[in-house]
């Protein structure tokens, strides 16, 4: 009967939305850090465009999104490695946006920082910031549609 | 915001994190190249309600199934950090002998991320504080090319000049490239005058007197390379300056010099300039002579009976000690200068020990024993000892009893004596 199959195609549908496939922007860029001292003395950081770098100098990668969609994006996993010629600082991939965790497995698992561990030289220790691979942010809330916002770290070039 | 001094933000990285084996083997940095490109990417997943979308990424060399590709990887390079240190490793250089040739030495440690050549000057202070000067100065290097930390494995030294140059710039002494993180020795071979000071003089620099100091300063200025690590070299050899025109974010590495100041004074204190100088400081230590002079009489000549002999002069010469002999007329007796060098290095030399006899004596004999040497200052082969006739009637004045030792030195720690035979008259 007529009635049956329209229920038949209802649940179809559901399962067959398309894919959402704009509307979700995401750019990444990378900087270095500039210390200007003010008029009181007092030091001010900045980041400006990273076109003189050298080792020793504070690197910070951002992760800048923008959802011109129409819809909400949930469940938001980021992840960005960390180069190898980079130290990541502790503590500067911390946001409310998210959680955040750590890989030293180039990005096979990823765990809370204190739980972090390596085996090296035959032994268990707690992995340090040259040990981390990777590092993946957990968003908390959606990104609403309209929203804009960034996430980032910052590290030091060896 | 006016009046801003802008300074990047610099962390200070162990120049040597490298691999740290057993003993004393030490690793070239770890710094990143200069050139190199540094690159990074992101993915991110979410939903939309409960379907999953397709990642995000940038990356363009992984392949992440049903990707959308955003941009590029996001991609900078390296730049050259120009800087390196120059330390005196031997100084104060005490106990410096006169007339001698001694050696500062320094080493130098590349602590930029490139290859690296060096030019060497040298600043000598007449300023008061500097109460000598070397008579002459050469620049010699070893590079530690195997990277150990030892140079006494790298064979004979490298002369780099014997004329220094007074001032770093545009100095064309210039060393053999060294790798980043590497060391290199540098010695200054430094010629010590004598320490005859010119009669009427004050202090002239010319002459080393005892505690006088010779400051020294070793510049070194950052060339260019016969080839960087990554990038195309031009301009080998020329002094490594901070590269002009606009900062580029990837493409050849630009040139940062990094460098803090080692000596003011023939450095720019106020910015990296390429240059890093160290002082040392060589200390003369003169020998320490003490004399002594004492009198022995050896010996009353005269035989059991009371009688003379026939030839005194003879028998004084040849005499020995005879205990408790008096000093009477006839009797034979020995004047002995003795002089010790107590001082701990340096040779004493231009010695010149003259003894002068009284009136009442006539002269037999002179000798000198222990330790005097040639004094290689002095032409000719000695010790010399000049001495008057035997039998000469000394009168107490220079001219007719004088015996003098000359082109004589005495190493630190030696003694000598100057032995004169005469008869009571």
């Amino acid at each position: 009967m007529i009635k049956h199959s329209l229920f038949a195609f209802g649940v179809a549908a559901a399962m067959a939305l398309p894919a959402y496939a704009s509307g979700l922007l995401a750019t990444q860029t990378v900087e270095v850090a500039q210390i200007e001292i003010d008029e009181s003395g007092d030091e001010v950081k900045t980041f400006i465009e990273a076109t003189e770098i050298a080792p020793g100098d504070e690197v910070r990668y951002r992760l800048s999104y923008d959802n011109q969609g129409e819809n909400d994006a949930v469940a938001v996993k980021l992840v960005m490695p960390v180069p190898v010629e980079i130290n990541y600082i502790e503590g500067s991939a911390a946001t409310e946006l998210a959680s955040v965790a750590f890989s030293v497995d180039n990005g096979e698992s990823f765990v809370d920082r204190g739980s972090l561990r390596v085996q090296s030289d035959g032994e268990d220790r707690v992995a340090t910031s040259e040990d981390i691979t990777h590092i993946k942010w957990t968003f908390t809330e959606a990104i609403e549609s309209g929203e804009t916002g960034q996430v980032s770290f910052r590290g030091v070039l060896q | 915001m006016k009046n801003i001094r802008y300074m990047a933000a610099r962390y200070a990285i162990a120049a040597c994190a490298g691999l740290s084996l057993a003993g004393t083997a030490l690793a070239a940095n770890t710094l990143t190249e200069a050139g190199q490109e540094v690159s990074n990417t992101f993915v991110l997943n979410y939903d939309v309600g409960t379907t999953a979308q397709d990642p995000i990424t940038n990356d363009t060399a992984t392949v992440i199934p049903d990707a959308v590709i955003q941009g590029t990887p996001t991609q900078f390079t390296v730049d050259r950090k120009v800087d390196h240190s120059l330390t005196a490793t031997n100084t104060p250089l005490n106990n410096t002998a006169p007339s001698s040739t001694t050696t500062l030495t320094f080493e130098l440690l590349n602590e930029g991320n490139d290859t690296q050549a060096y030019s060497f000057s040298l600043a000598d202070l007449d300023n008061g504080t500097d109460t000598f000067d070397a008579s002459s100065y050469a620049i010699q290097y070893t590079l530690d090319s195997d990277d150990d930390g030892d140079f006494s494995d790298e064979g004979s030294a490298t002369v780099i000049t014997s004329t220094p140059t007074g001032t770093a710039a545009g100095s064309a002494d210039i060393s053999v490239d060294v790798p980043k993180g590497v060391r290199m020795l540098v010695e200054v071979i430094a010629t010590i005058p004598s320490s005859t000071e010119t009669t009427g003089s004050p202090d002239d620099q010319t002459s080393a007197d005892d505690a006088e100091t010779d400051n020294v300063i070793l510049i070194a200025e950052a060339r260019n390379p016969t080839a960087w690590l990554n990038d195309t070299i031009s301009g080998a050899g020329d002094v490594t300056a901070n590269s002009t025109g606009a900062n580029v974010l990837v493409g050849d590495a630009q040139n940062v010099l990094a460098d803090d100041v080692g000596v003011a004074s023939v450095e720019d204190a106020a910015n990296s300039d390429g240059l890093h100088a160290a002082e040392a400081v060589i200390v003369v230590a003169s020998p320490d002579l003490e004399a002594t002079k004492s009198v022995t009489v050896i010996s009353e000549l005269i035989d059991a009976l009371g009688t003379a002999p026939a030839d005194p002069a003879a028998d004084c010469d040849s005499a020995t000690v005879v205990a408790e002999a008096k000093s009477i007329p006839g009797a034979c007796i020995e004047y002995v200068i003795e002089v010790s060098n107590t001082g701990s290095t340096a040779t004493a030399s231009n010695l010149n020990i003259e003894d002068i006899l009284p009136d009442n004596v006539t002269f037999v004999d002179a000798e000198f024993t222990g330790d005097f040497i040639d004094d290689p200052g002095v032409t000719g082969t000695g010790p010399s000892l000049a001495e008057p006739a035997s039998d000469t009637s000394c009168d107490g004045t220079s001219g007719t009893c004088s015996v003098v030792l000359s082109d004589a030195a005495l190493a630190a720690g030696d003694t000598g004596q100057v032995r004169i035979r005469a008869l009571v008259e």
